[in-house]
């Protein structure tokens, strides 16, 4: 039938023009796709071994052999700074992935089924989002002690609940629409409905701010590590790397300044795939 | 004329009410709990193959009414039986099971398609979980539904955002035909189109309904739909049903005064019929404090003493018309 | 039209654009009609024809990107589309006021009733003589406002406006909104009345009440209404004369007695034909197939082509214009020959006794 043919002004485009037509989008992913490559083949891009000491050449300045120079113990700080991008991310991007999935199920059930689930769900929500996330992170490290499993175990405690609180808000929205009424009359199963009709349709707010949630959980937890809470030396990570060179900061101001450099580096560009990717999602919905 | 026919659907003093939110302070001074009575005390029947009109102001229950015989809605009190069975408790996988003779089609047709599943899947998912077909022959099956519908097989793979109105809301008859239901609810199917486009989709559901033989409730706001496409009318003011009958005779001889008002009321194709008398004044009280007596009294032209107190029962007062009015008009 | 009535307003051949990034959309494309004092003016149309775009762009509310690319608006004269904000806020409110279909959302709910209508008397002025006899104008001081607001909830017909002066949007139903908004567009006399859908949102019997009220008030206070609806049941009960638009352009345009008796374009005759009736009941209703063109892509001929049983050759080449069919009717059609034949909801006889009955006070 040649009538249907009407094409209505939302038609789709090809979907290259439109990523590329947002340059955050793409400044982003070329800084994160960069922190990627590093963190899985430092030992390509790394001249040197991160934790060997040299003592002849401590605190040298940068130079042809050791472009950011080298710290206390005579190590390159580049290859520190380049092995650390992988615990740094593997910080960032675990501390962001399970509490994604842990809270977003919370969230779905509880918006969906509310009740006494979503009470008590709200409640808690309520009692440690009055907490700055960082104070609550240092408490729980306090309570279970120094060391990166219990820095992840930190980021996990805290992390879910923003988005269970997100989901669920955006269930809330959803569940009394036409189209889930419609998978009810159907007789569709619960988990039906929740996973394959709600949940493509809550998650998109979700996955923005896990973009952005990346850069806090890297940023907590080199903060953690600054603190000498999260990853013990020497294992090189940014956040120890700052706070190694923090004495010599006066004399020695490559030891601290490429591993901050390269911290607010990457989290410009988190930042950056985040404010794209929303743009881009709302473009795309409806 | 009604008994021999099958009666598929028998709803009896059936009552939705939603609690209200009570203050702190009202709860300690243990104020009655008020209710929003949506659908208070309908009863009625409807016989396979009619298509049975459900006409109101809005809030005065119709789609209340439509989503709590589907279950949607658990019912307050009152009894819901689809062809003699009791669904009205029903729960879990016994609700699931019977879910599919009962469809419905919605009024917004953008929000009641999911907007992330193509036009296939949307159907197909339909058939595939309740194995109306073998899954092999579920490309053919979807292919019959579209056809039937009026679409074509060549728009099966795109999503409802790139689809006009009047084209989601054939996706949407498509959707609700799938399961072979016996009772469809269509709630407003095409108040929310174009003038043009309303046409098309009433002749569509006008003819489906022939062949397929099916029973529908259709609710709408709009009468010259309802006097166009249906067979018997159910009038419905303040969340019960006040008077129930043929379309022709209902529309030519309305009973209750709040029928004839609505008839009238319809703005008249005929710019040379510009002042028509059956004017009524007020609006309709809120449904959380109704008045007493007849809900209707406080804007009936015919208003007595005994409206103002005693509710008026939903009695049979013609062959197959029922009204509830202390002084019927017919 | 007799001579004797005056113009009002005088839109010729507006156009309005709403520029994208991928493509333009001509949201109204040469639209010219007449408003006469006193007289009710219809569009009629389906959603996307550019019949609201019209009416906004009379008021320079066209909303964001939208814009006047061509034509002009003249009001009393002077053409609106050059005004600059000071110039439109002068017309706006005191000369043209608006009126819209959601009373839920065009109240503001954070005021009361009281302090919406106030407003609406800002831009009403009081003339009086000085001492020297000279004519002044002043604004209205408080007591003038409450006792003209006063007047004008009784005048729309909300019961009780002392107390329901105090009171806040919420505690309105649906149908006492719109009146309240209709309070505040008359708030300062306006001459032209804008109304766009003013009674969709409503049930049956409040739109019956709106459209009396509408037509009580434009004969009390001698304004002119151009109304925008998609309902022809509205049109036939408020209009006394028509323009139907479709894509973007006015296809038919006549008294509304005329268009109900001899429609001459196969769309407005589509229309009526979608429309169910007393006798179509169990029958099949003459749909017009197919969905409204795209205005970003319209075809070549006319637009209405694709969808029209009455298309030939012709149609789908070349536009069609607008041509008068008889004295104050237009129609916009290649095949004006076949559309003669066209019936209407009305009969001819009926409709040619009415007008002989219209035209004879005046002679």
């Amino acid at each position: 039938m040649k009538r249907y043919n009407g094409a209505s002004p939302l038609q789709k485009r090809s979907r290259i023009p439109g990523f590329l037509a947002k340059p955050s989008l793409v400044v982003g992913t070329v800084i994160v796709v960069l922190v990627v490559i590093m963190a899985i083949f430092p030992q390509f891009i790394a001249p040197y071994d991160p934790i060997e000491t040299n003592t002849l050449i401590q605190n040298a300045a940068p130079s042809a052999e050791h472009i950011f120079g080298t710290d206390f113990y005579g190590r390159d700080v580049f290859s520190r700074v380049v092995w650390g991008a992988r615990i740094d991310l593997l910080i960032g991007v675990l501390g962001t992935v399970v509490p994604f999935f842990i809270g977003g199920i919370i969230g779905l059930l509880a918006g969906y089924y509310g009740g006494v689930l979503d009470s008590i769900l709200m409640r808690v929500t309520d009692v440690m989002m009055a907490f700055p996330f960082t104070i609550l992170v240092i408490t729980i490290m306090a309570i279970l002690g120094k060391g990166t499993m219990n820095l992840f175990i930190a980021l996990w405690l805290v992390g879910w609940m923003s988005y269970a609180k997100l989901v669920r808000s955006e269930v809330l929205v959803l569940k009394d629409s036409e189209f889930i009424q419609a998978a009810r009359v159907a007789g569709f199963s619960d988990a039906r409905i929740l996973f394959r009709h709600l949940l493509p349709n809550v998650i998109s707010s979700a996955v923005v701010f896990a973009a952005s949630d990346v850069v806090m959980c890297m940023l907590t937890g080199a903060s953690m590590s600054f603190l000498g809470l999260g990853v013990q030396p020497p294992t090189p990570e940014w956040g120890s790397i700052l706070n190694e060179g923090r004495n010599f900061i006066t004399f020695a101001w490559w030891t601290t300044f490429f591993p901050g450099l390269f911290l607010a580096i990457s989290g410009v560009g988190f930042s950056l795939l985040g404010d794209g990717l929303t743009d881009f999602l709302r473009t795309k919905g409806r | 004329m009604s008994d021999e026919r099958e009666l598929l659907l028998e709803v009896e003093h059936l009552c939705k009410w939603f609690p209200q939110k009570r203050g702190i302070i009202d709860a300690a001074q243990k104020k009655e709990k008020k209710y929003l009575k949506a659908v208070n005390d309908v009863s009625f029947k409807i016989y396979k193959g009619e298509n049975l009109g459900l006409v109101g102001e809005s809030g005065c229950g119709k789609s209340t009414l439509a989503r709590t015989i589907l279950r949607l809605y658990e019912p307050t009190s009152g009894t819901i039986k689809l062809r003699g069975t009791d669904i009205s408790h029903m729960k879990g996988e016994a609700l699931r099971k019977i879910r599919p003779q009962m469809q419905m089609i919605f009024q917004d047709p953008y929000s009641s398609l999911n907007p992330r599943m193509s036009v296939y899947d949307t159907v197909a998912e339909m058939l595939k979980v309740h194995k109306v077909v073998p899954d092999n022959e579920i490309p053919a099956q979807v292919e019959k539904l579209l056809t039937m519908s009026g679409l074509t097989m060549d728009i099966a793979q795109r999503f409802p955002g790139e689809f006009s109105g009047g084209q989601r809301q054939r996706i949407g008859i498509a959707r609700a035909l799938s399961l072979n239901p016996a009772f469809i609810v269509a709630d407003e199917p095409v108040s929310a189109l174009d003038v043009s486009i309303q046409a098309q989709i009433i002749n569509l559901l006008a003819q489906l309904q022939d062949e397929l033989d099916l029973t529908v409730l259709f609710i709408s706001h709009d009468l010259r739909v309802v006097r166009h496409i249906t067979h018997r009318v159910m009038v419905m003011y303040l969340g019960s049903n006040v008077e129930v009958g043929p379309t022709e005779e209902i529309f030519d001889r309305p009973a209750h005064p709040y029928t004839q008002v609505l008839t009238k009321a319809a703005p008249k194709l005929d710019p040379l019929d510009r002042n028509r008398e059956y004017a009524i004044e007020g609006e309709p009280p809120s449904p959380i404090n109704t008045p007493s007596g007849c809900k209707f009294h406080p804007r009936c032209p015919h208003c007595t003493d005994k409206c103002r107190t005693e509710v008026p029962e939903l009695l049979e007062i013609a062959p197959g018309r029922l009204c509830a009015c202390h002084y019927p008009l017919i | 039209m007799s001579s004797v009535e005056k113009k009002l307003l005088e839109v010729k051949d507006l156009s309005v654009q709403f520029p994208g990034k991928y493509e333009t959309v001509q949201a109204v494309d040469g639209v010219s009609f007449d408003i006469y004092e006193g007289e009710t003016f219809g569009l009629v149309g389906e959603s996307g024809c550019g019949k609201s775009q019209t009416m906004r762009s009379i008021l320079g509310l066209l909303k964001a990107p939208g814009r006047v690319s061509g034509g002009e608006i003249l009001y009393k004269g002077q053409d609106i589309t050059k005004m600059n904000q000071r110039e439109l806020r002068k017309v706006r409110g005191r000369e043209i006021s608006i009126i819209f279909q959601e009373p839920m959302t065009s109240l503001n709910p954070v005021l009361k009733i009281k302090t919406q209508i106030y407003e609406a008397f800002e831009g009403a002025f009081i003339t009086e003589k000085d001492k020297d006899g000279k004519e002044v104008k002043r604004k209205m001081t408080k007591a003038e406002k409450h006792r003209a607001a006063l007047e004008l909830l009784k005048l729309v017909g909300i019961p009780s406006p002392e107390t329901r002066l105090e009171e806040y949007p919420h505690q309105f139903s649906g149908g006492m909104r719109q009146r309240a908004m209709i309070a505040i567009a008359l708030g300062a006399r306006p001459k032209l009345l804008l109304a766009d859908e003013p009674t969709t949102a409503l049930d049956v019997t409040i739109q019956d009440q709106i459209m009396k009220l509408l037509n009580r008030l434009k004969d009390e206070l001698g304004m002119s209404i151009i109304l925008v609806t998609h309902d022809l049941g509205v049109i036939a009960q408020m209009c006394d004369r028509v323009a139907v638009m479709y894509a973007g352009q006015i296809v038919e345009m006549t008294d509304t007695v005329t268009l109900f008796a001899h429609p001459r374009h196969p769309y407005t005759y589509g229309l009526m034909g979608s429309l169910p009736n007393e006798d179509t009941a169990g029958g099949t209703l003459e749909a017009i197939g197919g969905a409204p063109p795209n205005l970003a892509n319209l075809p070549e001929g006319c637009p209405f082509a694709p969808r029209c049983k009455y298309a030939c050759d012709v149609c789908h080449e070349k536009r069609p214009d607008i041509v008068e069919v008889e004295p104050g009717h237009f129609a916009r059609c290649h095949r004006l020959d076949v559309t003669s034949e066209f019936q209407g909801l009305i009969s001819p006889e009926a409709a040619a006794k009415a007008k002989e009955q219209e035209v004879e006070p005046n002679e």
